[in-house]
């Protein structure tokens, strides 16, 4: 019984640092994910005005002047 | 993948579970550390420049992707693991992890690594990263390994890509340059793993692994590492000739090429022996280590100084 116990216990701690471990892991991977999109973005990560819809630009052919 | 069977200790440490050691350990961290090492080397030799944190996230993309087809390899190798005694105290034979979660780990930590890169770094460098786990784990582990002598002549090439990712997550491509680099690793592979195959025969031939000593025998083993060296030590010069080595990495690696020639030539006549010590193919299995990394140093070493000075 009592080698049982200190199985479960041991059991128990193990899996406790697991779920830390993959917390953890998990915590780091947003952190990689929101310092990435900052560092790709630039200045524009906090730029609220970036996010607002652009009016589409329509590109006018020019016409050149006869030569 | 076989069935294996349990001992009573064994039985214990699968009822308790793997510790975080354990998850660490399915990573591989010595080769790690070697992967880490060349994508770094490919990463500051090729032309251009990556923001610093990128950088460093591609290293731990990279890094993770290679624990990771390290994590599958011990997966489905893991009966020929439980008779090897280099690898029967890893943590799936000694029942410690179960197979499905070294699979499950396997799996997970391939795709979050290989999405990461794509999605912060460069989409170029991920699919070399998803190639190099699908080449060791399927073409290497599940095929190549257990079917013919010639396993780690092609599959040596997974551990070739990284300073290929390396170079990928900077330029977003392939180049001349990168792929010079590949083939070094890619010729150094097999003189490095017959010279280890050589002394540690009887393991393979335990294990039914068809390594080229136990195939071919030992003579024909030390004929093809001169072979393979006479091929690799000029390809190891050929960065001189490219201008991606300077003066410092041509001098080294014709120096530390003259002495792997000289060490593979001694295995050959190592093998004249009655019996054959093993002593030179010892010798040449360490340098190979020490040759490689060395070449890679010099090149890093260089490259980092002409960052500073431009």
């Amino acid at each position: 019984m009592h080698v049982a116990t200190s199985g479960d216990d041991e059991s128990k701690r193990r899996q406790r640092m697991r779920s830390l471990a993959i917390g953890l892991a998990l915590g780091a991977l947003v952190i990689i994910f929101y310092v990435a999109t900052i560092v790709r973005l630039g200045p524009n990560a906090l730029n609220k005005g970036s996010m607002r819809p652009q009016s589409p630009v329509v590109s006018v052919p020019t016409q050149q002047a006869p030569k | 993948m076989a069935e294996i069977g349990f001992s009573a200790d064994e039985a214990r440490a699968r009822m308790i579970g793997g510790d975080v050691r354990d998850f660490v350990a399915l990573l591989k961290p010595r080769v790690m550390s070697l992967v880490i090492f060349t994508a770094i080397t490919g990463m500051v030799a090729a032309p251009g420049s990556i923001h610093p944190v990128l950088g460093i996230i591609a290293l731990l993309a990279i890094a993770v992707g290679a624990g990771a087809s390290g994590a599958l390899n011990m997966w489905w190798d893991a009966d020929i693991d439980a008779v090897m005694q280099r690898t029967r105290s890893r943590p799936v034979p000694q029942g410690r992890i179960s197979p499905d979660e070294a699979l499950t780990f396997g799996l997970v930590l391939s795709a979050l690594s290989v999405l990461t890169l794509g999605i912060t770094v460069s989409w170029v460098a991920s699919a070399l990263l998803a190639l190099t786990i699908a080449f060791y784990v399927v073409i290497y582990t599940m095929w190549l390994k257990r079917s013919t002598p010639q396993n780690i002549v092609i599959g040596g090439a997974a551990g070739a890509f990284p300073p290929m990712i390396g170079w990928a997550a900077v330029t977003g491509g392939v180049s001349l340059d990168s792929v010079i680099l590949f083939l070094i690793i890619f010729m150094w592979t097999p003189p490095h793993f017959w010279a280890l195959a050589l002394f540690r025969k009887s393991d393979y031939e335990k294990a039914g692994v068809p390594m080229l000593p136990v195939v071919a025998g030992d003579l024909e083993t030390r004929k093809q590492i001169v072979i393979y060296s006479t091929l690799l030590v000029p390809l190891a010069c050929t960065p001189v000739f490219t201008g991606l080595g300077g003066i410092a990495y041509g001098f080294t690696s014709v120096v530390l090429g003259g002495i792997f020639m000289g060490l593979a030539i001694s295995v050959w006549r190592e093998g004249e022996e009655q019996p054959p010590s093993d002593k030179a193919a010892k010798r040449l299995f360490g340098f190979s280590i020490l040759y490689l990394f060395l070449l890679f140093a010099v090149l890093l070493a260089e490259h980092s100084v002409r960052h500073l000075l431009a």
